[in-house]
């Protein structure tokens, strides 16, 4: 009975992934790419390939509600919100760790640039690559309030941002431009 | 002879309900923001669709306990209840939408709400007055088994397979659930009341339960214990969360299953003391222990020390559980308004757990944890005060049946 049950949600899983993962052949450019894209336009990246058939979820996939694993694989936590300076570039991601069932989580904001995107990757849509040291006693994000920002000084960012450098040079002290943010409604 | 074999696979029956009921339960609880969250619902709207279902859940309680009164066959409310539990189930797991998740909260609240008192009144038809208290006492027993499963079930089907097979799961479990309702409507004539007195209940005799100081006060008690209690839980698992990100996650399932653990052990215990000793003494331990809890919460600081302090929330739950159905009964259990004073206790309930949450959270923010766990002791003091200058006793003379 429950197995049966089970199955159900499996054969929704997989139309979906035959629905979508049709289009675009070639993987392992396209993996790369929102990277460096990302920084410019994160959200809702310009549709980059083929206007027909739309953009395919390898290019750019929603990040809402997305799990997060550790560098080790181990599951962390779900993506619960975006924060964004003035020019729409983003800042940190809103993560909400830890927990049982739902009880005991916590909501930290962390560095844009620790995150690795997989996008269309259903079992690791998200990595974070953090020293789980730096989790601990992190502080808790609350959303009407300046957002603490773990992980930003210690590890530089990747990709070269030569204008926004100086926006948020101290991380846990309160970004000059006070990030945007999305996803509430 | 034959009526105590059909008693006993009755109680069997019963003792197995709880255990499902509150199995299917577990999946309704804070789950659902991770279910939802992992759909793409932003926080807010999460909130929103919540807060649905406590105010259905608040507002239904006093009139599903009056419709429960009027009930003449409680064991098929319970079976309706739930299917509704199941078809709220597949709501979330086919198709969260706005519409379908506010649906599912209300239907959910609603159901809960039928479904608790119609388990009391069978408890009461199929015990004596004397027996009462034991009787609850397996209650709280099989539920609190059927909790620590559900945890270890649902915990396991969120990590293992994925978050939306646990509604699946709890949609499954309220068949077998329905099953053993099955049994029990041979105990519907008896947990209607007397003729005499159904025909006498009015919403004028209804009001008057209001007018019983004893259950005012024990109400009362029952909100300002769940004020210090309910989010004593949340701020210390989320401080562990804090301390040791890496290992939370087992330490707050041995937070959420221990105390279960120690109600199932306990309870009977607690039932025959409530019979013995008598409903006010367990109602003062109940108190101190959640007073001494919030205290222990401030000022021990290692997480590892913080799990045997944890037991001292299975023996409030387990004096909580068993008195709430059993106070009622000996206050209104022969008046044919059983339910609906059941209804304004669980009300009561659920005034004070949103006053915590709400106002721990906002006063944990300005002040930081400990001394938050300090004030909700504050009002467990309080509360144990008021219960030793104004709660009576209202365990029935060894006379009455």
């Amino acid at each position: 009975m429950i197995r049966f049950r089970l199955l159900a949600p499996l054969a929704m899983l997989a139309a979906l992934s035959l629905a979508t993962g049709s289009a675009s052949a070639d993987d392992a450019a396209p993996k790369e790419q929102p990277k460096p894209a990302a920084p410019a336009a994160p959200v809702k990246p310009a549709p980059v390939v083929t206007p027909h058939k739309g953009t395919p979820k390898e290019v750019a996939d929603s990040l809402l509600g997305k799990e997060v694993f550790g560098a080790d694989g181990a599951q962390m936590g779900l993506v619960t919100n975006v924060l964004l300076d003035r020019d729409g570039r983003p800042i940190a991601l809103v993560i909400d760790f830890g927990g049982f069932l739902g009880v005991g989580t916590r909501k930290i904001a962390i560095d844009w640039h620790l995150m690795e995107f997989h996008p269309g990757d259903k079992k690791k849509p998200v990595t974070l690559k953090i020293d789980k040291d730096q989790l601990k006693s992190a502080p808790e994000y609350k959303p009407d309030k300046a957002a603490r920002i773990v992980g930003a000084p210690t590890t530089p960012a990747p990709a070269p941002e030569p204008p926004k450098q100086t926006g948020n040079p101290t991380a846990d002290d309160k970004p000059a431009a006070p990030p945007a943010n999305t996803g509430t409604k | 002879m034959k009526i105590s074999g059909r008693q006993r696979a009755g109680g069997l029956s019963l003792d197995f309900l709880n255990l499902f009921v509150a199995n299917i339960q577990t999946g309704f609880g804070p789950f659902i923001t991770v279910y939802l969250t992992t759909q793409g619902w932003t926080q807010t709207s999460i909130g929103i669709a919540l807060s649905i279902g406590t105010v259905a859940a608040m507002a239904s309680q006093i009139p599903a306990g009056a419709l429960v009164d009027r009930a003449r066959r409680k064991s098929v409310i319970a079976g309706l209840s739930l299917f509704a539990f199941s078809v709220c189930a597949l709501m979330f797991a086919i198709r969260p939408t706005v519409l379908t998740v506010y649906f599912a909260e209300v239907l959910h609240g609603f159901a809960s709400c039928t479904l608790g008192p119609c388990v009391a009144a069978m408890s009461i038809a199929i015990a004596s007055r004397s027996g009462l208290a034991a009787r609850f006492g397996r209650n709280a027993r099989f539920s609190s088994i059927g909790n620590a499963l559900g945890a270890a079930l649902m915990g396991a089907a969120g990590y293992y397979i994925s978050s939306r097979s646990v509604f699946f799961l709890a949609a499954a479990l309220s068949f077998p659930a329905i099953a053993l309702v099955w049994p029990l409507r041979a105990l519907d004539a008896r947990a209607r009341p007397h003729p005499d007195v159904r025909a006498r209940a009015s919403l004028r005799t209804a009001l008057g339960v209001f007018e019983d100081r004893r259950l005012l006060i024990f109400a009362a008690l029952v909100m300002l214990f769940t004020v210090a209690n309910a989010s004593l839980m949340l701020l210390v698992s989320s401080s562990i969360t804090e301390q040791m990100p890496e290992s939370a996650n087992l330490l707050i399932a041995a937070f959420v299953i221990l105390p279960q653990f120690v109600v199932a052990a306990i309870s009977p215990a607690i039932g025959r003391y409530a019979q013995n000793e008598g409903r006010r003494t367990m109602m003062l331990v109940a108190l101190a222990a959640v007073t001494l809890r919030g205290v222990l919460f401030a000022t021990v600081s290692n997480p590892a020390f913080l799990i045997p302090v944890q037991a001292l929330d299975g023996i409030a739950a387990a004096c909580i559980g068993i008195l709430v159905p059993l106070v009622t009964a000996d206050v209104a259990g022969n008046s044919g308004h059983y339910n609906f004073a059941l209804g304004i206790l669980g009300f009561a309930i659920g005034v004070g757990g949103t006053i915590s949450t709400t106002v721990s959270g906002i006063v944990a923010d300005r002040i930081g944890d400990p001394p938050t766990l300090l004030c909700l002791s504050v009002v467990g003091l309080a509360a144990t005060i008021i219960a030793i200058i104004a709660l009576p006793e209202t365990r029935p003379g060894r006379n009455q049946r």
